[in-house]
């Protein structure tokens, strides 16, 4: 019974690591490939992992902003104990909820419709047609989606912290609580650090790679009937969370030995 | 060249065949194949006996289950390592429902190989394009 849950298990996170080599193996080996068909793609998958949410992410960084930030500097400021608002900000908003959730909002919108797509490309057997005009699908289809989603949460979890951060400072500032402002901000900068924005930055570039490796994997590295697909988007969104969880823990164990 | 009318399917289908498949089962032997600029070939034969796999083994598009195949008078290498054969490319192969990506035009489609392998801008394949609807 154990061998028959852990046999699978082992066999995806394998075929997961050789899809992952292979797509790093043809992005650095093709880099210069094609750029002109390349190029356009890959700004239309930043278009649509990154630019398209971002209505959608400032909505949720104010929400952010309003229920985690506002709460924290309401509780802090009860008990007098406002010297821990910046590492507190940093920890909740910067290291880990902002990451975490950016990553979780482009897994939903963009990872589920990626599994889909190439689920049904490979179904209506558009992959062997790729190879038959001589293109490699890995790098087409591959290749700007892993580029896009990197870049999309990246950027928007930078967007999602200023949104969240910045809503608070500007009710402040409204307020007539400038000073207050000021110290939050001041509070914030010096609990993150250099080290530790850097490291949320390579958390989120961690986050869109492995996301795209997982929704890619499923939709186009195994032979798909048009029936399965739906069933495959479910698994592979399930493994997403996994792995943005194990990134996630990964960074804390990090940021703990650090 | 042509297929059949989903090829990803009857591929999936080949591949669950080829896992139950009696291993002495011969398929494609001693096949020599030489096409002269300009002729005209059929390959006819009964259902099941080996149309699709002589065409995609002839396009370099499937790996044979053993034995070996040459194509343009070279050894074909693994399906993995054709993605960057030379002359994988002078082959052509279209299959018989056209599979045209739905996202793109139809002059997309006629053009996204030549821009791909001769990395064109959108314009230039579209001006080369164009002579030949012309």
């Amino acid at each position: 019974l154990l061998g028959r849950k852990t046999v699978p298990l082992l066999l995806t996170v394998q075929g997961l690591g050789a899809f992952a080599l292979i797509t790093l193996g043809v992005m650095l080996k093709k880099s210069g490939v094609a750029r002109n068909v390349m190029q356009p793609r890959i700004r239309q998958e930043i278009a649509r992992a990154g630019v398209a949410l971002l209505p959608m992410f400032l909505f949720v960084a104010l929400a952010l902003g309003f229920l985690v930030v506002g709460q924290t500097v309401s509780a802090l400021a009860k008990v007098g104990a406002t010297n821990y608002l910046g590492s507190t900000m940093v920890i909740v908003v910067v290291r880990e909820l902002g990451p975490l959730l950016a990553a979780m909002l482009v897994l939903a919108r963009v990872g589920t419709a990626n599994v889909i797509e190439l689920g049904t490309a490979r179904a209506l057997g558009e992959v062997e047609a790729l190879e038959a005009l001589g293109i490699d699908p890995v790098h087409y289809l591959i290749v700007p989606r892993v580029i896009g989603m990197a870049l999309g949460i990246f950027s928007l979890t930078v967007y999602l912290i200023i949104g969240a951060l910045g809503e608070r400072l500007f009710v402040r500032v409204f307020a007539g609580c400038a000073a207050d402002a000021g110290r939050l901000f001041q509070a914030t900068r010096r609990g993150a650090g250099l080290a530790g924005l850097r490291a949320a930055g390579a958390q989120d570039l961690a986050f869109g790679f492995f996301i795209a490796i997982v929704t890619c994997y499923h939709g186009l590295a195994q032979p798909l009937r048009l029936e399965e697909v739906s069933r495959v988007a479910v698994r592979a969104v399930t493994q997403g969370v996994i792995v943005c969880v194990l990134i996630d823990a990964l960074f804390i164990v990090l940021y703990l030995v650090t | 060249m042509s297929e059949n009318q989903n090829p990803g399917r009857h591929r999936n289908a080949r591949r669950e065949r080829r896992r139950d498949a009696d291993a002495s089962l011969t398929v494609v032997e001693d096949v020599n194949w030489s096409v002269a600029p300009g002729e005209f070939w059929v390959v006819a034969g009964q259902q099941h006996s080996g149309k699709s796999d002589l065409l995609m083994h002839a396009a370099g598009l499937d790996d044979a289950g053993a034995g070996s195949c040459k194509s343009c008078s070279a050894a074909t290498p693994t399906l993995l390592a054709r993605r960057n054969w030379p002359e994988r490319l002078r082959v052509g192969f279209v299959f018989a429902g056209g599979q045209l990506f739905n996202q793109l035009t139809l002059a997309e489609n006629v053009a996204l190989p030549l821009r791909y392998q001769k990395n064109l801008t959108a314009a230039e394949a579209a001006r080369r394009c164009a002579i030949c609807w012309n």
